[in-house]
């Protein structure tokens, strides 16, 4: 079989949004970002730099957090994305969130959506984190406003209550 | 500057990979990963017109092999930054080199990002470690599949294509390893110095087989092999730290940029070499009741 | 005690945690094109020609325009418009717009600038103040190359001097600082039907965005709404117009909405800076510790347009002396044009320059006078009727004081704390360095400077504070919300807020200078009397009693009788449909009575106690604590002001060990956040702690002041100061060079290591 050039022929991309199947038939190479905020709508994923040196776009691709500016649509083929949107919404927030809310974690609130899909990736994974694990976790998501401290007092919030829930469904 | 379509070529075997290459020329470019193409693209240099995703091949094995009867820890090309930062063979085997790549970017782009990937960047945080550990690099390029050693890699990349495979790290590793990166600032920067270093101890308590690279900048890692030989066979006493660290003031010839001057560049490499060595100073001392 | 959580959440939070808020760049409409900008080439260049045919011919776009398609004044300037629109014969910086484009996608648009051909004929670049201010240099604007020159006198420094035991003389340089918003500027104007336009852009101003924006079109102010809220942060950088003037030709042009957001690149290019600042200071005192002379002269390097420069400018003249008493002295400053980036607007407005040349004289003359510096401070420091630094008069405080007596008390501890810390590796040192500050609230004497406010109660029954305050992430919209439920001690649900709308709101003035706060409270207590008023008398005559029967609480109005309620805010206003209860009130932030340029009233203090790590191997700092205290009245909303100060601190923990927009003939060295770096997570002190001191000096009727700017002010100079601790080195310049500390260490670790 000669090499599959046929692979070059333009077919869609599928994957997940936020549990909900996208099949893809734009520009393969346009920025996830752009195809996440203006093609799905779900402006809640910010573009600041576009570069990936800010976290304001971060997403989970099959849990892992990653920059929504850095991924085309050829790279998510047959994955699952979570976005802001998916973590939780007004009515029906996640832990983080509301612990974001409780400890004042945002002022603007731009970078908020991404440091949150960062600390959720993080709390997947553990726990319990430290004061050291939150700063590694989020050292990819920059924020002009708070000075991080009310944002590492959210998720040690986030943590302690998603603990208490863990516990509390053990009994 | 405007971005026209690429074409997305995803090539299920090396061969095709490499195929596609040479029929497009300097018009394809491989794609680990990925981060480095949206760094480009947003500073207005266009993705090439084919894009060469190499998701499927499958390089992203990690593991410890015998190859032609030589013990090596494998990583393969595909293998993100982040499993090469906490994968226990690598742990156990080159700490040295989960730091170098824990030093690189942040959490998301080490997840996205490769190690062939950050070679591949040639200003990489990885490839001053992986010289440090004498790593060997498995590639294609129009000769075919080869081996070569990680530094040649560095220098034949700048003249022609190729398609690096895998890396190879050969061990036993080295007893005494070193990394450190120096940005500007704390976490998530670009590297503006990158010292890793790694040696033997003889029965007698000197250095050997000592493998010194230094990178940041705009440069590739290189090996500091006048350091190298002055500390070759020697042990740490007082004299043979300030000479290494003298050495590396006049082996070592940065370049200036805006994050820090050529002085800086040098000064610091003395200081991290001198640190470095007196780390290992100590595990000498700890250690010698078991020599 | 610091600020503790108050267990209230910020009436936009969960909008912002779900990431469900749509901010103005997030918004598409229908038939909607995408705007992009041309900016030039060259930092200062005659323009000789522009072609925009190839690009008109492109297909997808829709409309190019030029310095020709502007019917109105083709400038802009909050102050003085000398900004051009687009430029037509000159560029005078890498950010000054040549033509703008409008196409139905971003690719579009962005192939349409490059087939906009420009020629130029390039002049020399003035891309230092030297170069500027040398005889043979060229002229940037027709006034020359000094956009302002300010002085203030006091006494006789010059003479003084002479009679001083102890003279320091230094000359200190800051750098040019981004504001960083994490969202770029942008939005969306759409026209509209009667010939007008809404613009969906942020600003820290709406109804002046209107005002400048109706000069550029030539359109009535009536017919432009202006929708400014809210943002992804701005810091003092949206207060100038930005994208606002093309999308809105645009839109105008091809009868389509059009957006712009600013690609981050183009941020960087185009948005102002904080003006990079180079100060020479002379200051003496006599052998007790009395301060007697202090002369300053600042050169400010203000970029290529004017913006608000001169006022910039002359608030640091104004603070040269800071919070301290000193009979003589001297200050001069020139703002000075160059091809460099336009620099303007950023919180602390000049005092976080001048500021760290202060206290780096403070610092210096204690050490010479082998002093503490606390008590040399104190020695010094102005007393509770002391006149404004101008030697004008000020509301009475005894602000500076007390934060001075915050810093000792919270340094003595951290003292403490460290003696019982592990010594630092062989190669660490440790210094804790304190600072105080003193800045000014309000745009100062001279200015317009107009407040006011609406109460309402809307038809949905909830007591409405529509303010023409915008909301930036500060927490303008938690301060209305505690300022009204205070003010009728009512529930939070009883009350919302509407703000960021030129069509709904009264005029407030401008959210900067630290002066929201302030002047919500002021309406407030302003309004509060008559709102009731008004509440009572319709009650009275709903349920026949007299209006003085009532006051307001929870969810309505209570009888003082039975304590009972009596009527709910929503059956008052569900009784009158028709009529809307509303009342209004304007009025000036409060102003010295002393004639004196830009001399300010009100004033907040700020002491800062960091304590420091120096890496001398590689001269690297690392912030390990950082506490402030603040005096600035009460506090409205607890996590507001906590935030604000932490938040100030950790960006000037930026500015004085990492951040520096600086230029090369012309340009940026770093174009995006790859390269200009901004605190990570990693970079701030994990904890922080900030005290609020609420007492007001007696009688002092102006209640709460805003904290938007002085939890920046201090730290660098708290941070020099650590250093002078750690090494015995009095640094001059921020941010803070590695290589100097590190040459410093390098000596002191060869010896250690080899002797």
């Amino acid at each position: 079989m000669k090499p599959g050039y046929n692979s070059t022929v333009k077919k869609d991309v599928h994957f997940q949004v936020n549990n909900q199947q996208v099949s893809y038939s734009g520009n393969p190479s346009a920025r996830m970002a752009d195809v996440l905020r203006e093609d799905l709508q779900q402006t809640g994923t910010k573009i600041s730099c576009g570069v990936g040196r800010c976290g304001a776009c971060s997403i989970l691709v099959d849990g892992e957090l990653m920059n929504a500016c850095l991924l085309m649509p050829c790279q998510v083929e047959g994955s699952s994305i979570t976005t802001i949107e998916g973590i939780g919404s007004k009515e029906a927030m996640d832990p983080i969130q509301e612990a974001f809310l409780t400890e004042g974690g945002f002022q603007c609130g731009y970078c908020t959506p991404g440091m949150i899909v960062a600390a959720k990736a993080l709390l997947n994974q553990n726990s319990d984190p430290s004061i050291t694990d939150i700063q590694e976790a989020l050292a990819g998501n920059l924020c002009r406003c708070t000075g991080y401290a009310s944002i590492i007092r959210a998720v040690r919030k986030a943590a302690e209550v998603l603990n208490v829930q863990a516990a509390n469904e053990k009994s | 500057m405007a971005a026209a379509n690429s074409v997305i070529l995803t090539p299920n075997t090396i061969e095709e990979a490499w195929q596609m290459k040479e029929k497009y020329g300097r018009d394809a470019a491989f794609m680990m990963g990925g981060t480095t193409f949206q760094l480009q693209r947003e500073k207005g240099v266009p993705l090439p017109p084919y894009v060469i995703m190499l998701k499927a091949l499958d390089l992203k094995t990690l593991q410890r092999q015998v190859l032609d009867g030589k013990d090596v820890l494998s990583i393969g090309a595909d293998v993100p930054l982040r499993y090469c930062m906490n994968h226990p063979i690598l742990k156990a085997y080159a700490p040295v080199l989960c730091r170098a790549a824990g030093a690189v970017g942040s959490p998301a782009v080490r997840n996205q990002g490769t190690i062939g990937g950050n070679i591949g960047y040639r200003k990489g945080d990885a490839a001053a470690s992986l010289l440090a550990l004498n790593a060997d690099v498995h590639f294609i390029d129009e000769k075919g599949e080869q081996v070569l050693p990680l530094d040649q890699y560095l220098s034949l990349m700048q003249e022609k294509a190729a398609l690096l495979l895998a890396v190879k790290i050969p061990l036993p590793a080295p007893a005494l390893a070193f990394f450190e990166k120096v940005g500007s600032r704390e976490t998530f920067s670009p590297s503006i110095l990158t010292v890793a270093a790694s040696a033997d101890w003889t029965p007698s308590g000197r250095l050997k087989h000592v493998r010194i690279a230094v990178g940041g900048g705009n440069q590739t890692p290189q090996r500091m092999q006048a350091v190298e030989s002055c500390l070759e066979n020697q042990a740490l006493t007082n004299a043979a730290v300030t000479t290494a660290c003298d050495t590396i003031l006049e082996d070592y010839a940065p370049e200036s940029d805006v994050f820090a001057g050529a002085e800086y560049r040098k000064m610091a490499a003395g200081m991290i070499l001198e640190s470095a060595l007196e780390t290992w100073k100590k595990e000498e001392v700890s250690n010698a009741p078991e020599k | 005690m610091p600020l503790k959580n108050d267990g209230k959440i910020r009436p936009d939070g969960i909008e912002k945690v779900t990431g469900s808020l749509k901010y103005l760049t997030d918004r598409r409409m229908e038939g909607m094109l995408y705007g992009r900008v041309l900016r030039s080439h060259y930092p200062h260049a005659l323009i000789k020609s522009i072609h925009t045919k190839d690009a008109e011919e492109l297909p997808g776009v829709k409309a190019v325009i030029t310095a020709a398609d502007v019917p109105g004044l083709n400038g802009f300037g909050i102050v003085t418009p000398n900004q051009p629109v687009f430029c037509e014969e000159k560029v005078r910086y890498m950010g000054d717009a040549v033509a703008a484009v409008a196409a139905v996608s971003k690719e579009a648009a962005e192939e349409a600038l490059d087939k906009i051909i420009v020629e130029y004929e390039e002049l020399p670049i003035l891309d230092t103040m030297e170069k500027s201010l040398a005889k043979e240099a060229a002229e940037l604007h027709k006034e020359g190359n000094i956009l302002h020159r300010a002085e203030q006198k006091r006494g006789s420094a010059e003479e003084a001097f002479a009679s001083c035991d102890v003279v320091v003389e230094e000359t200190y340089e800051t750098p040019r600082q981004m504001h960083t918003y994490m969202e770029t500027e942008g939005g969306v104007v759409v026209p509209e039907k009667n010939g007008g336009i809404t613009v969906y852009m942020g600003t820290q101003h709406g109804l002046k965005d209107r005002f400048q924006l109706s000069r550029i079109l030539q359109m009535e102010e009536e017919n432009i709404r202006v929708v400014s809220s809210p943002m992804g942060g701005s810091f003092g950088g949206k207060d100038e117009l930005n994208v606002q003037p093309y999308a809105a030709l645009l839109a105008l042009k091809t009868g389509k909405p059009v957006h712009i957001h600013n690609s981050r690149k183009e941020s960087v290019r185009a948005g102002i800076k904080r003006h990079a600042m180079k100060i020479k200071m002379k200051t003496g005192a006599d052998r007790e510790g009395k301060l007697l002379a202090h002369q300053t002269y600042i050169e400010a390097d203000t970029g290529a347009y004017a913006t608000l420069g001169p006022a910039i400018l002359e608030f640091a003249v104004e603070h040269a002396s800071g919070p301290y008493d000193i009979e003589n002295v001297h200050t001069k400053g020139l703002s000075i044009y160059t091809n460099n980036g336009v620099a303007g607007e950023f919180r602390g407005f000049g005092g976080n320059q001048i500021t760290f040349a202060l206290e780096g004289q403070i610092s210096r003359l204690a050490a010479a006078l082998n002093m503490d510096l606390h008590d040399f401070q104190a020695a010094n420091m102005r007393k509770n009727e002391s006149p404004g630094p101008l030697g004008h008069r000020i509301a009475p405080t005894n602000g500076g004081l007390l934060v001075l007596e915050a810093a000792e008390r919270i340094r003595k501890e951290k003292e403490a704390e460290l003696k019982e810390k592990q010594p630092p590796g062989k190669y660490i040192k440790r210094g804790i360095g304190t600072a105080v500050t003193m800045h000014g609230g309000g745009l100062g004497y001279g200015r317009l400077d107009p407040s006011g406010g609406m109460i309402r109660l809307n038809r949905e029954g909830k007591i409405e504070g529509v303010f023409g305050f915008e909301e930036c992430g500060q927490g303008i919209v938690a301060v209305i919300e505690n300022t009204l439920v205070q003010a009728f001690e009512c529930r939070r649900e009883d009350v919302c807020f509407l703000i960021g709308d030129t069509e709904k709101v009264p005029v407030s003035g401008s959210t900067t200078a630290s002066r929201g706060t302030s002047m919500v409270h002021h309406a407030v207590q302003r309004l509060k009397p008559l709102f009731q008023q008004q509440l009572f008398e319709r009650a009275a005559a709903l349920l026949d009693k007299s209006p003085a029967d009532f006051y307001t609480g929870k969810g309505g109005l209570y009888k003082f009788e039975t304590r009972e309620q009596a009527i709910t805010y929503r059956e008052l206003a569900e009784a009158f449909p028709e009529k809307t209860l509303e009342v209004q009130t304007t009025f000036d932030f409060p102003v010295t009575p002393d004639e004196i340029d830009s001399g300010h009233f009100l004033y907040t203090f700020g002491s800062v106690v960091v304590e420091i790590e120096i890496d001398m191997r590689l001269g690297v700092v690392r912030v390990i604590d950082l506490q402030h205290a603040v005096a600035a009245g009460p506090v409205v909303n607890p996590k507001g002001y906590r935030g604000q100060v932490e938040g100030g601190g950790v960006m000037s923990i930026g500015y004085s060990l990492m951040e520096n927009a600086a230029m090369t003939n012309g340009q940026y060295d770093t174009d995006n956040l790859d390269t200009y770096m901004i605190p990570s997570i990693q970079d701030a002190p994990a904890e922080m702690k900030v005290e609020a001191i609420e007492d007001l000096y007696e009688n002092d009727q102006y209640g709460p002041r805003g904290v938007g700017e002085i939890g920046t002010v201090a730290v660098a100079p708290a941070i020099a100061e650590a250093v002078f601790q750690a090494i015995g080195t009095h640094i001059t310049s921020i941010p803070i060079s590695r290589e100097i500390l590190m040459k410093l260490g390098r000596k002191e670790n060869r010896y250690e290591a080899r002797v």
